[in-house]
């Protein structure tokens, strides 16, 4: 275990609450929560590639960055327009 | 122990502490607009530690360097757009369950639109001064 594997660890433990918003409340309270996970997860993949010295996590981080904005706005708009 | 490994391990706990209280603080928070807030320091902050800490950690490997870069400033400029458009979709439902709630006399028209009097709308479960104007 190195200093980035334990930071990974820690972002892990940051998830716990991103997944009990998720788990309820309305809607848009859950959409918030996935919003904060999505951002913890390419933090984590950073943490990972360094502490395992892979650098193909770093892609990782940048598609889930990535998703995380498109998926961020396709569902802000869905529950906009339709919900 | 060498300084630099000092360094990195500080600014880690750094962004991590960091990460773990907004996490926390979105969870505590009742209304979505609230927990919007909580979105911004991992997203800005937190990445900008990270990269620091991947600067001084890795700095013969620019390569991973510019990507964890890369990383920060899209985490930076997109979480601002989602926000944005999140808290849109949050106003809407608030100001949607406001009307819902809040009871409101409206007048009732014949076919040939002469008013016969008033009815009331939305489930009254609240008095109107007693709801925010944001929620």
């Amino acid at each position: 275990m190195n200093l980035w594997l334990f930071a990974a660890f820690g972002l892990l433990l940051a998830l716990a609450p991103c997944a009990a918003i998720c788990l309820r409340g309305a809607a848009i309270d859950r959409l918030v929560g996935l919003e904060l996970a999505g951002i913890l997860d390419s933090l984590l993949f950073v943490c990972l590639a360094e502490g395992t010295g892979r650098t193909s996590f770093l892609d990782v981080a940048l598609a889930t960055g990535l998703l995380t904005f498109g998926g961020g706005l396709v569902f802000a708009r869905f529950l906009e327009r339709w919900l | 122990m060498t300084l630099a490994n000092v360094v990195v391990a500080v600014l880690l706990a750094l962004a991590v502490g960091l990460c773990v209280l907004c996490a926390f603080g979105a969870l505590v928070m009742r209304d979505p607009l609230q927990r919007l807030h909580f979105l911004a320091p991992p997203a800005s902050l937190s990445a900008f530690l990270v990269v620091a800490a991947v600067l001084i950690y890795d700095h013969h490997d620019w390569q991973a360097a510019m990507k964890t870069l890369l990383v920060a400033v899209m985490l930076t400029l997109i979480n601002a757009v989602v926000t944005h458009a999140t808290a849109r979709a949050a106003l809407h439902h608030l100001a949607a369950r406001r009307q819902a709630q809040v009871p409101a006399q409206v007048p009732v028209v014949d076919l040939e639109g002469e008013p016969i009097g008033e009815a009331q709308v939305g489930r009254g479960e609240r008095p109107a001064e007693d709801v925010s104007p944001w929620i």
